[in-house]
């Protein structure tokens, strides 16, 4: 499939810090491609280096076949970038932000005023079209941030923690309008929030420290976990001190850890969590939980030193 | 080029919406030149080069009161848009240029300081009952707009580093001393110490204040400064594009 999105050896560095270290990968034109990790990891970082906000220090970045280092006209054209911070114009209303941008982007006044209108409707937040962004919430501003990203209906869509300050419902409208977009386009998002990457993105990259620590669809990052169980054992009191004592020396219980009177622990044998219970079932044991590693786990093990 | 159009149109949105402060800007400004510098000034110094002082004077004011206008529109504008919310992001991720930002910046601020300068001279022919001839208003309006241009660049170049209010302030605290006090627009060189003289008149920007006073007199005026003017904003608006290259982006 051919690759709307490349980037080859990026290397990043500001005040001596290391935002971005030798990150390559690519996404396929016409699939949505999630990048997650903690805060710092450079999430941001690439989607600002891709609409020409960042400069790179290394490395080649193409869209579309294009390098970006030229920042021609075609590509910013067909690229539209939702930020993570609010630079609304706050001198102009709702709907002259849209239409400036689309116009900026080469769409026609009259396009460009029509399909503002369409995307605050499908949002709901047409009443606000003559408002200042001063005088509107900052969950609908973010939901403007995302009009103005799509306005002119770019092919490549970059979109910095599109949902972040909105409620379940926006949300899901916000989905609905990407969803409608696929396959026609190219879409990669950041995001915290694991739930949106698993329902929504084709492949998934987990980022720390700048760099990829894996990439892939959702169920090739679960399969490298190799049949990796997760465990977790409620007391109704806390048990004593001997009993993680007596756990940890078991070599094939992975990551053990109590939140609070919850203990859990990853293990690919069942046999390592009969053990376990025969132990915690001394003590007062309440509930037992016991699930397949999802990418919340994943994520967890790899900014975490691994699950190993 | 569209672009450019895009963006003054966006100027010219957020000047309706703001348009009586404006109208407020244009009439008080030279007024209040008028009132707390010439009139005070004008008790020390009562002729010049035998005109009355209140009418010698007239230009500076126009002069002053323009440039004035398309420092602060230039810096403020671009100063909002680098180090205020990221708004220079949303423009830098849109298909356009520094050189086609910066430009349609340095356009809007050139307008905005023509129309200050009519409304002066308006303002000032009424009060001084002057009149000036077609001819002498549009020869006085060529050489005032390389002024206009210069101080516009000048706001810009300022606003690409003047990241401190204070710092800011001051810049502009420097300009207006320069351009009351050391150009000869509301006081006459002529009068100053010699080795001033001579340098300030080497500088082209007096000599166009300069042609502007001997156009408001009736008298024929050089047409070289306003030439080396317009080289000298073609060189700086340069500078600023290349300085632009290295702040816009991290």
């Amino acid at each position: 499939m051919e690759a709307s999105i490349t980037l080859k050896s990026i290397a990043k560095t500001f005040n001596n810090n290391t935002l971005l270290a030798d990150l390559s990968f690519g996404v396929e034109k016409g699939t949505t491609f999630a990048l997650i990790g903690g805060n710092g990891s450079g999430k941001s970082t690439i989607l600002k280096l891709l609409v020409g906000i960042v400069e790179k220090d290394a490395g080649i970045a193409y869209i579309n076949g294009k390098d970006i280092k030229n920042r021609s006209i075609e590509i910013r054209s067909a690229t539209g970038y939702m930020p993570q911070n609010i630079d609304l114009d706050n001198d102009l209303s709702v709907i002259e932000n849209l239409i400036i941008s689309g116009r900026l982007h080469g769409l026609d006044p009259k396009i460009a005023k029509n399909n503002s209108i369409y995307y605050l409707q499908a949002l709901d937040i047409i009443h606000l079209a003559k408002l200042s962004p001063l005088d509107i919430s900052y969950g609908d501003k973010r939901k403007i941030m995302f009009i103005r990203a799509i306005v002119h209906e770019p092919d490549v869509i970059l979109l910095d923690e599109p949902t972040k300050g909105l409620d379940p419902h926006s949300r899901s409208k916000v989905w609905d309008i990407i969803d409608k977009f696929t396959p026609r386009r190219t879409i990669l998002f950041s995001t915290q929030n694991l739930e949106e990457a698993e329902k929504y993105s084709d492949r998934i990259a987990i980022l720390h420290n700048g760099n990829i620590k894996m990439d892939g669809t959702l169920e090739r990052l679960i399969e490298t976990t190799h049949g990796l169980s997760k465990y977790v054992l409620s007391f109704s009191e806390p048990p004593p001190e001997h009993f993680f004592e007596k756990i940890k020396e078991n070599p094939r219980i992975l990551k053990p850890s109590l939140n609070g009177l919850d203990f859990e622990f990853y293990s690919r044998e069942k046999q390592q969590f009969f053990k376990a219970m025969d132990i915690a079932l001394k003590f007062s044991l309440s509930d037992i939980e016991l699930s397949s590693c999802k990418l919340r786990d994943l994520f967890i093990g790899l900014t975490d030193g691994g699950l190993e | 080029m569209s672009e450019i159009r895009v963006l003054l149109y966006r100027n010219w949105l957020e000047f309706k919406r703001k348009y009586i402060s404006y109208i407020l800007l244009w009439f008080s400004l030279p007024m209040i030149i008028y009132l707390f510098m010439v009139i005070p000034l004008s008790f020390q110094i009562s002729k010049v080069d035998l005109m009355n002082y209140r009418n010698w004077v007239s230009p500076g004011i126009w002069i002053c009161s323009s440039a004035i206008l398309s420092f602060i529109y230039s810096k403020i504008k671009l100063r909002n848009l680098i180090y205020k919310n990221n708004y220079i992001n949303k423009y830098l991720k849109a298909p356009i240029s520094n050189g086609q930002l910066l430009s349609s910046l340095l356009f809007s601020s050139f307008i905005m300081g023509l129309i200050q300068l009519v409304i002066s001279i308006v303002i000032t022919t009424s009060l001084n009952n002057d009149n000036l001839n077609f001819i002498q208003l549009i020869l006085i309006l060529i050489n005032s707009t390389s002024i206009l241009v210069f101080f516009a660049i000048l706001g810009l170049l300022c606003a690409i580093y003047a990241k401190e209010d204070l710092v800011s302030i001051f810049m502009f605290l420097f300009v207006l001393i320069i351009l009351f006090f050391s150009i000869g627009t509301l006081i006459p060189l002529s009068n100053s110490y010699n080795k001033f003289l001579v340098l300030a008149s080497n500088l082209p920007i007096y000599q166009i204040v300069l042609n502007v006073q001997l156009l408001y007199a009736g008298k024929i005026a050089m047409i070289y400064p306003v030439v080396i003017m317009n080289v000298i904003n073609v060189i700086m608006f340069i500078i600023v594009l290349i300085m632009s290259y290295k702040k816009f982006r991290d």
